[in-house]
């Protein structure tokens, strides 16, 4: 699963670049989430403008991530195509975590922004 | 102008059981979809659907072993759409399908996996689970309907 990070001040912006966030996906996907977290990271943006087809693993493993954050900071989602929505409306995780248009209103929802 | 007869159609696939060749099945479904006219946001749905049941497959009846096969069958008749998903690994016990019931504020207890027969469950319109001779098969039924009046 290859992934672009990008820092704006407080807020670590990053962006799947896989068409496919499923099973085959998600635990790497998830390493690299963890990984970023307990390099410090608390305020994540996941732009998901690449990604068609998400399953319940892949949700799964963003789910992982933000409890990973321990209660401190945010994991925030740009971008999401209406199928990816879709997946997230069918498991109610819409009103989990806040979900924006385009990166930068999702940075400016951010603290310290 | 010629009028149509509604479509009729079987595709058997088998892929091994291994994480990284469901989309193989994904792309199947997806195209079979798009192809009959589904909307977009349908056709990601069955598709989503199936990928669950056959990660599920994959995962608990087969205890993630690749080697092993499952088979998707696609049959089209008219209006009705029925994906059976089949494997020969341990039986599936849809008894104890949890709801997915918790508390979105509640961040700690929120659930991490465990989501797949509630998602098929909100996709299609009859789920049915047979076992015989060792071979399991859930049978995925969706009814197509007309797109709303403009």
């Amino acid at each position: 699963m290859r992934v672009e990070e990008e820092k704006h001040g407080l807020v670590m912006v990053v962006r799947p670049m896989e068409r496919r966030l499923d099973a085959a996906a998600a635990a790497v996907f998830k390493t690299k989430l963890v990984e970023l977290i307990q390099r410090g990271e608390r305020y994540i943006v996941l732009d998901l403008a690449a990604v068609d087809f998400i399953d319940s693993t892949g949700l799964g493993a963003i789910v992982s991530s933000l409890k990973a954050l321990g209660g401190t900071g945010e994991i925030a989602i740009c971008n999401p195509r209406e199928t990816v929505m879709s997946l997230f409306r069918l498991t109610r995780m819409n009103r989990v975590f806040r979900i924006l248009p385009s990166v930068e209103e999702a940075i400016a929802g951010m603290p310290g922004s | 102008m010629s009028v149509h007869p509604p479509p009729q159609g079987r595709l058997r696939v088998s892929i091994d059981s291994r994480l990284d060749q469901v989309f193989m099945v994904g792309y199947a479904v997806r195209g079979i979809c798009t192809q009959l006219g589904m909307d977009r946001i349908v056709a990601f749905r069955l598709e989503l659907a199936v990928v669950e049941a056959v990660n599920n497959a994959i995962k608990h009846a087969y205890d993630g072993q690749a080697g092993r096969d499952v088979e998707v069958i696609v049959t089209v008749d008219g209006d009705e759409v029925v994906f059976e998903i089949c494997d020969e690994g341990k039986p599936l016990d849809l008894s104890c399908r949890p709801r997915l019931d918790y508390d979105p504020r509640c961040k700690q207890n929120l659930p991490e996996g465990g989501m797949g027969l509630h998602i098929i469950s909100r996709v299609m319109d009859e789920i049915t689970y047979c076992r015989r001779e060792g071979r399991n098969c859930l049978t995925l039924r969706h009814r197509r309907r007309p797109p709303p009046d403009p």
